[in-house]
């Protein structure tokens, strides 16, 4: 099991992108809120689409698991909207700085 | 506190004649200072007594048997101060802790008369200035204890933009105030609880120090909602508390009055609504005892566990009281007779737990967020390829770790050690044989709940990894009612593994398990898969009742058998 994980992380860090964080939050906004992709804007607050602090709290868990990193749950409060808080994940792989889970 | 029959201050007949004036319970709350009850309400780390939640919680759950007024107007200054021990400074916390040792008490200031739940909506304004001072202006109102309470705790917006990281929570000490700075709102007539001090305080340009702001500015709302998972369950405490004396009440004139030539208790029908709400309190307390003893092995899952408490045990036991005032007939109705009305005005009282702290829909809500990871979870313990869940916690021969309050989180990942457990539960059930072992009716009835249980639990999980959220407004009915049913799996999780790590050490009825067959009957119940008892069990359980005099199996902490006498 811990090996098929590793393995993952590390598939996922050469790969990870801030293009394609972006890409995953926007699906997952779109999936949250029923709107279609194309209606949601990078620099646009979590918040102005009806995602709450507590929903937003939610999203930050299954981020994490998408990654295969720890994250804390406020992460989308501290980077409210998909251009922030995938630039600041971009960076912070790109200075290999992220747990595993 | 003496006998509650008795003449003295915490009876029956002086809380009654308090509530009847709508008096401040000033001596009683005086009494508790100097039993040192605030002690509880302070970590050992501070010199407080505070170590154990189960000690705490099973304190207000005393003090909740004689008078709610007076359990929430001195409880309140742990629902003002956890925020401190979470996210003050040391100067900060130690500062509180003489303040409370002192007698002071502390009140958390969060709702506005213009916005309830709708914490990030709140207009009082804590404006900062150089330095880590600030100005606070605004209204809280429906604040238990404003008036009266020399600190409070208040949640303002730090950020006029507002959003989660637009609130800190301040310290805000009237003692130290500018006069004129604040002025207190008048008590606002409650339906019960009502010679407490629910009022509110309006600021005007207070001036704060640095020291006031708890924790990094913008970080208050985060503090709140994690005092909250705390609160919330000590709320179960109360509304147990206050169901109890209820109980006690009823099966007390249920074993002495005397109707058509015999006593109410001999009349089946009766017999049977009290042993449902015996149950009932058996089952809460089981829920109580799991989740105080989880904050201390998991305190990331207090998110989770803190909801579904908060949630069914008031909820549940509401519906216990209302049950139980059809054995008093109409004398539950009458405000001066039969223990000075005791059991209205527990049945009034308590209504209002479920409203604050989180009302329930808040509880059910904030459920529906954590869906998606609590699914994933859940399939990846059925994969095994989780640790195997041994559960200590609920093993009460094992001493409780130290909690960590810095370990306590808005969610948890979706772990829920209880659900996880479920699997090894419903195996250890359908094993169960030999000796030491329930009587071969109890085993089979168990093992058909259990395989009930089982079929709700895989579809229930499923189901709710597909559910799709963003706020309150957008969750479906559909949503909550998925949100109720988790709280009745996690509720029949926790009772079971309470009754399977604890029964070699009990005899008895706890040991015999009827009454685990009947709590897992009524959450099977609500999670619509109705099943009669048999009347056998109630019978055996009418006598179990009558000899145990109702005793609850998970004993009570000493010091609160301390308080009590």
């Amino acid at each position: 099991m811990h090996t098929s994980i590793s393995f993952r992380n590390v598939a996922i860090q050469e790969e990870m992108n801030e293009e394609r964080i972006q890409t995953w939050l926007v699906e997952q906004i779109s999936r949250l809120t029923g709107l279609m992709p194309y209606q949601i804007e990078g620099a646009e607050p979590f918040a102005s689409y009806g995602i709450d602090s507590v929903a937003a709290a939610g999203l930050s868990g299954d981020l994490a698991n998408w990654l295969g990193k720890k994250l804390p749950p406020t992460i989308t409060w501290d980077y409210p909207s998909v251009k922030l808080l995938a630039s600041h994940l971009a960076s912070k792989f790109a200075e290999q700085w992220l747990v595993a889970v | 506190m003496g006998d509650p029959l008795g003449e003295g201050l915490f009876s029956y007949a002086r809380r009654a004649e308090e509530d009847e004036c709508e008096q401040y319970p000033l001596e009683a709350l005086q009494w508790l200072d100097r039993w040192g009850m605030q002690q509880h309400y302070v970590p050992v780390s501070l010199g407080g007594a505070l170590s154990d939640f189960e000690v705490l919680f099973s304190l207000v759950r005393t003090i909740s048997r004689r008078d709610l007024t007076v359990a929430i107007s001195h409880a309140v200054s742990f629902l003002g101060s956890a925020g401190v021990w979470i996210a003050g400074s040391q100067e900060q916390k130690s500062g509180l802790a003489c303040r409370l040792f002192a007698g002071e008490r502390v009140s958390l200031a969060l709702t506005e008369r213009n916005h309830g739940g709708d914490l990030l909506s709140i207009e009082t304004d804590a404006h900062l200035q150089k330095q880590d001072c600030c100005l606070l202006t605004g209204e809280k109102w429906l604040i238990n204890g404003a008036t009266r309470n020399s600190l409070i705790a208040v949640l303002a917006r730090t950020n006029p933009k507002g959003g989660p990281r637009g609130f800190s929570l301040v310290l805000f000490d009237k003692l130290a105030a500018t006069p004129g700075s604040f002025e207190c709102l008048e008590k606002v007539r409650t339906l019960g609880v009502r010679g407490s001090d629910i009022s509110g305080i309006r600021f005007q340009q207070a001036a704060l120090g640095p020291s006031a702001i708890v924790g990094d500015p913008g970080e208050g709302f985060e503090v709140v909602l994690k005092g909250l998972q705390l609160t919330r369950l000590l709320c179960g405490a109360i509304s147990l508390g206050a169901a109890e004396t209820a109980f006690q009440v009823a099966l007390d004139f249920a074993l002495e009055r005397r109707v058509y030539g015999r006593t109410v208790f001999e009349i089946p029908e009766c017999r049977r609504l009290l042993v449902e709400a015996w149950v009932d309190l058996l089952l809460c307390d089981s829920l109580l005892t799991a989740s105080a003893r989880s904050l201390h092995f998991a305190p990331s899952e207090a998110s989770v566990h803190s909801s579904v408490v908060k949630y069914l045990v008031p909820q549940l036991l509401e519906h216990t009281l209302k049950q139980l005032s059809v054995v008093l007939g109409a004398r539950y109705y009458l405000r001066d007779e039969y223990h000075c009305g005791i059991f209205q005005r527990m049945m009034r009282d308590s209504s209002l737990i479920s409203l604050f702290d989180g009302s329930s829909v808040v509880n059910l809500y904030s459920l529906t967020t954590q869906f998606k990871a609590l699914s994933r979870c859940w399939e990846k313990s059925l994969s095994g390829s989780m640790s195997s869940p041994s559960l200590p916690v609920c093993e009460l021969s094992v001493p409780l770790p130290e909690f960590a309050w810095s370990d306590l989180s808005l969610a948890g990942g979706g772990q829920n050690c209880f659900l996880e457990s479920l699997p090894c539960s419903f195996e250890a059930v359908r094993s169960l044989g030999g000796h030491n072992c329930p009587p071969a009716d109890v085993v089979s009835a168990l093992q058909q709940q259990v395989g009930m249980l089982g079929t709700a639990a895989n579809t229930l999980m499923k189901e709710i990894g597909s559910i799709n959220f963003a706020s309150p407004h957008v969750v479906t009915s559909q949503a909550f009612d998925k949100a109720r049913d988790y709280c009745a799996v996690e509720a029949a999780a926790m009772t079971l593994q309470m009754w399977l790590a604890n029964r070699g050490r009990e005899n008895g009825y706890f040991a015999d398990g009827q009454w685990l067959v009947q709590a897992l009957t009524r959450l099977n119940a609500c999670l619509g898969q109705k099943t009669n008892l048999n009347d056998a069990f109630i019978e055996i359980l009418a006598d179990q009742l009558t000899q145990s005099c109702g005793r609850m199996p998970y004993s009570p902490s000493e010091s609160a058998a301390v308080l009590a006498a």
